[in-house]
């Protein structure tokens, strides 16, 4: 061997030797080593076994569904329990709640409300009062309510700082469709708008595979009309979905549902209504369907809205109260 | 085939000698590789040193040029003796349609919309790849084959191909075996897409039993230049630099053609998966009138289309979940209802819940 080997060479040695990488330096693992992902509970058993055990990590996941449907009561019901710990199926970790709705969406106030009836309940352990101040001290609101689309983008950006250093493991945009306003009346293909959007939802994907975060989007849905045979073929690549008795599809087009991991609808069921004073709720029953996703076949299941958050009802319940 | 004037190779030589060579009648390179230094200065009337600068630049122009290797040609029946190996995917009717399965030295395609089963089939792919039955009667075991999966959208579920592998395989420790087998890499962004498949060619180089290459999907990162719809929406590519529209051709382009080199040299299976798109067709895109019809198509336009050899379509509509072959070389088109051949996959009974270790506490409500 040559008593002096030049940088050069050595580097090159270095990279033979290191199978593990390629010459570009892109890391090659083998699929026995990957660390299974974990998930994030609802907080309610009944939904978490239609999710398979809650929301996944490290993919992005899509909430979408009409308006009033509970979205953003799950949203909040998220940012407290991603506060939990691992044994009891949360991520022990504070989380990101990017409002783009206003006031539709989570507010300091509302948030405040929710993090209180949850503490008296015991769910947060500990001294009622402290632990929901602590909780809300978990919690980063930013607010991001312009008619630009780069503005979200670079909230994302920023936010990196937030996952390098501040254990943040739970990013909530709510509602993605509202931060891309100008698609649905640019259509498709407007492809400025569509690069944006897919520079944020690759932006997303980055952050929940590089540290194993939970990305969570809600989104709209918008009336399907049947279109000329033009238009029609290109809403074929999404499927239309029932909600409250009518055909809709999610907004933000197919190069959206494409980027999108995991889907989720939400609709309300027109017909349905429970006992209320049973079960403390305003009597409309709404739907979880899993439209698509890697991790588990198409599942349904009905859930109530009350104080308390969300709630998945079991099906002997529901065909019951409904009569 | 005499060029009149001198080849380009040749132009780098200083002028005189440039005279003198198209004087003397030598037009290209490989004219002058052949000969000695003596023999070219007393062609061309210049001092042994310029003729050997000369033969020295033309040979190492004619390296490039590809010169001097024999070609061999086969006969029709040398192919049909020997046939190319196919890797059964363990969809029964598919496979018999196909003539074994997946043909390996090729690209193959699989396309369909978001949440139709794409990543799915490419996952009972890498499974299918490693475990073989050929060879045992019985319980099938793992090969030795590896396969390298190149995620670019972050789709791929471990658990979900030990699942798979354990139906295939029946135990345990040979799922593990198995998983152990598949190398992974993930991919963030369409830089890393275009080096990492440059790079395909030395690191398969170093891992000889990597039989299979799955790159899922092409699109995600490609399609970031706004609609896949080039033909009809030309007007928009306009408006945003014609030159980054070229450059991206460009790099795709060279793309293609390194996956199908790939395949063709290495004799390994390419299986790529691509999204779709809509493209109109007939007259212009602001009459929507009834001469405007719209299909949908594989993205990434006609560029790609022309690369696959063999291209399926996999469909997920409310109750049916099928496969189309659209394109085969072997085979004509053919529907296949997956729900129904592929019980291990996409059977409504079999199908496992990939279950979390960790269960919440009951809560009162």
């Amino acid at each position: 061997m040559e008593a002096h080997v030049g940088p050069r060479r050595s580097a090159k040695r270095l990279r033979t030797a290191e199978s593990s990488s390629t010459a570009s330096g892109l890391k090659v693992l083998r699929a026995s080593d990957l660390a299974p992902t974990r998930s994030l509970t609802t907080g309610c058993p009944l939904l978490d076994e239609a999710l398979c055990g809650g929301l996944r990590t490290g993919c992005v996941n899509e909430l979408v569904g009409e308006s009033n449907c509970g979205k953003t009561q799950l949203c909040l019901q998220l940012l407290l329990t991603s506060q939990w710990t691992s044994e009891n199926g949360g991520l022990g970790c504070k989380s990101l709640y990017i409002n783009t709705e206003g006031s539709g969406g989570v507010t300091a106030t509302r948030l405040r409300e929710f993090a209180e009836f949850h503490a008296s309940r015991g769910f947060l352990g500990g001294d009622a009062a402290q632990a929901s101040l602590a909780s809300m001290d978990n919690i980063f609101i930013e607010r991001c309510t312009t008619d630009d689309p780069h503005a979200l983008l670079s909230v994302l950006a920023r936010a990196r700082t937030l996952l390098e250093n501040h254990n943040v493991r739970l990013i909530v945009v709510d509602s993605i469709a509202n931060a891309f306003k100008a698609f649905s009346s640019a259509g498709s293909h407007h492809s400025h708008l569509t690069q944006v959007l897919y520079s944020t939802v690759a932006l997303l994907k980055k952050y929940a595979s590089d540290y194993g975060a939970c990305v969570v989007l809600t989104n709209h849905v918008a009336d399907h009309i049947d279109r000329m045979p033009a238009q029609r073929a290109a809403q074929a690549v999404t499927e239309t979905l029932r909600t409250s008795g009518k055909v809709v599809r999610p907004s933000l087009g197919a190069s959206f549902a494409q980027g999108v991991t995991c889907r989720f609808f939400v609709s309300r069921i027109s017909s349905a209504r429970l006992n209320e004073n049973r079960y403390d709720t305003s009597g409309c029953v709404r739907e979880l369907e899993v439209v698509f996703s890697p991790y588990q076949s198409k599942r349904k299941t009905k859930y109530i809205i009350n104080q308390s958050g969300v709630w998945g009802i079991p099906e002997e319940v529901y065909r019951e109260g409904h009569e | 085939m005499l060029a009149t004037c001198l080849d380009a190779h040749l132009v780098a030589c200083p002028p005189r000698l440039r005279r003198a060579l198209v004087e003397a009648g030598f037009n290209n390179v490989h004219d002058v590789c052949h000969l000695s230094a003596m023999d070219l200065a007393k062609e061309i009337g210049a001092s042994p040193e310029d003729a050997q600068q000369v033969i020295d630049l033309a040979k190492s122009k004619a390296v490039g040029a590809c010169m001097g290797a024999p070609i061999t040609f086969r006969t029709a029946l040398d192919l049909f003796e020997k046939p190319c190996e196919r890797i059964p995917l363990g969809i029964p009717r598919l496979d018999a349609s196909l003539g074994g399965g997946i043909r390996a030295g090729q690209v193959t395609e699989i396309c369909g919309p978001p949440g139709a089963g794409k990543t799915q089939i490419s996952m009972l792919l890498s499974a299918a790849a490693i475990a073989s039955r050929r060879n045992q009667p019985g319980v099938p075991t793992c090969t030795d084959r590896e396969v390298l999966y190149v995620d670019t959208e972050g789709s791929f579920v471990p658990e979900r191909v030990e699942e798979i592998a354990l139906g295939i395989l029946g135990s345990e420790a040979a799922a593990r075996q198995l998983l152990s087998q598949i190398q992974y890499v993930r991919v963030h962004s369409q830089v890393e897409q275009l080096a990492l498949v440059a790079d395909l060619a030395s690191h398969l180089d170093r891992h000889r039993s990597i039989k299979v290459v799955i790159l899922d999907s092409i699109a995600f990162h490609m399609r970031s230049g706004g609609s896949s719809s080039l033909g009809s929406d030309g007007s928009s590519f306009a408006n945003h630099g014609s030159s980054d529209f070229s450059k991206r051709q460009h790099a795709m382009a060279t793309m293609f053609h390194l996956l199908t080199e790939l395949a063709a040299s290495r004799g390994c299976c390419v299986w790529v998966t691509n999204h779709i798109t809509v493209r109109s067709s007939g007259s212009g895109g602001a009459e929507a009138g009834a001469g405007a019809m719209a299909k949908v198509v594989p993205a990434l336009g006609d560029l790609w289309a022309h690369v696959p050899a063999e291209r399926f379509f996999v469909y997920n509509t409310n109750d049916f979940r099928g496969l189309l072959v659209h394109k085969s070389p072997s085979c004509p088109q053919i529907l296949i209802d997956l729900s129904q051949e592929c019980g291990v996959l996409f059977g409504t009974g079999s199908q496992r819940v990939v279950q979390e270790a960790q269960q919440p506490p009951a809560e009162e409500t």
